[in-house]
């Protein structure tokens, strides 16, 4: 994965925040780098797209953790 | 004054030559005008027969071209059969093709779909997890 576990935490925590509240414009910011770093053809998809592919990146992550927490 | 007898007699005898004179040159004539129509009459017909032997050529040609058309109309007419049967063929196999590509299509996109959902669904309680407990840190 490109992205360090730091950078993972902080896009679950602004994933999070989605949810609840809107993001500020450096916080979407943010979180689109995060994902174009995943994905980089999403360089101009809609911010609710790029929720959408950061939280299947959370999860991928997760599954990823736990398969290697298992291994 | 009395004409002799004699005279008479020489006169009457040159009118009966004088006569029998032009109607040997008025035959020869009509014999001559004769031969000449006749040959006129047969020049025309050998012109009309070799006119009619012209024709006739031509007509077999034109028959023996007709032929050659009809041959080649029909080979043309076998060709488009055995043509179309061989498009509707590739488009049957094309279709076949197609139809099985796109049930695969389906079914990878039933699993993408049911993939994503799930890591989406992951995700979405990882992140609130990490929301509030980052707000609750806070």
């Amino acid at each position: 994965m490109p992205l360090l576990p730091a950078q993972l935490e902080r896009m679950e925590y602004l994933l999070g925040k989605a949810q609840h509240t809107s993001l500020t414009p450096a916080e979407q910011d943010e979180l689109r780098r995060y994902v174009v770093a995943e994905q980089p053809e999403a360089q101009d998809v809609t911010f609710e797209t790029i929720v959408t592919l950061g939280l299947i990146i959370v999860g991928a992550y997760l599954l990823y953790r736990y398969l290697e927490s298992t291994a | 004054m009395e004409i002799p007898d004699q005279w008479v007699g020489a006169l009457l005898v040159g009118l009966v030559l004088l006569v029998l004179g032009q109607f040997l040159l008025s035959y020869r004539a009509f014999y001559q005008h004769k031969e000449e129509v006749r040959g006129f009459v047969d020049a025309k017909a050998e012109t009309i027969a070799r006119s009619i032997d012209n024709w006739n050529i031509k007509n077999e040609n034109c028959s023996i071209r007709i032929d050659t058309i009809y041959a080649r109309l029909e080979s043309f007419e076998s060709k488009q059969d055995q043509a179309g049967k061989d498009i509707w063929n590739r488009t049957d196999q094309m279709e076949r093709r197609l139809q099985d590509n796109l049930s695969r299509l389906k079914k990878d996109i039933l699993v993408l779909q049911t993939t994503s959902e799930l890591l989406r669904k992951a995700g979405l309680r990882e992140s609130e997890d990490a929301y509030k407990k980052q707000r609750g840190d806070e």
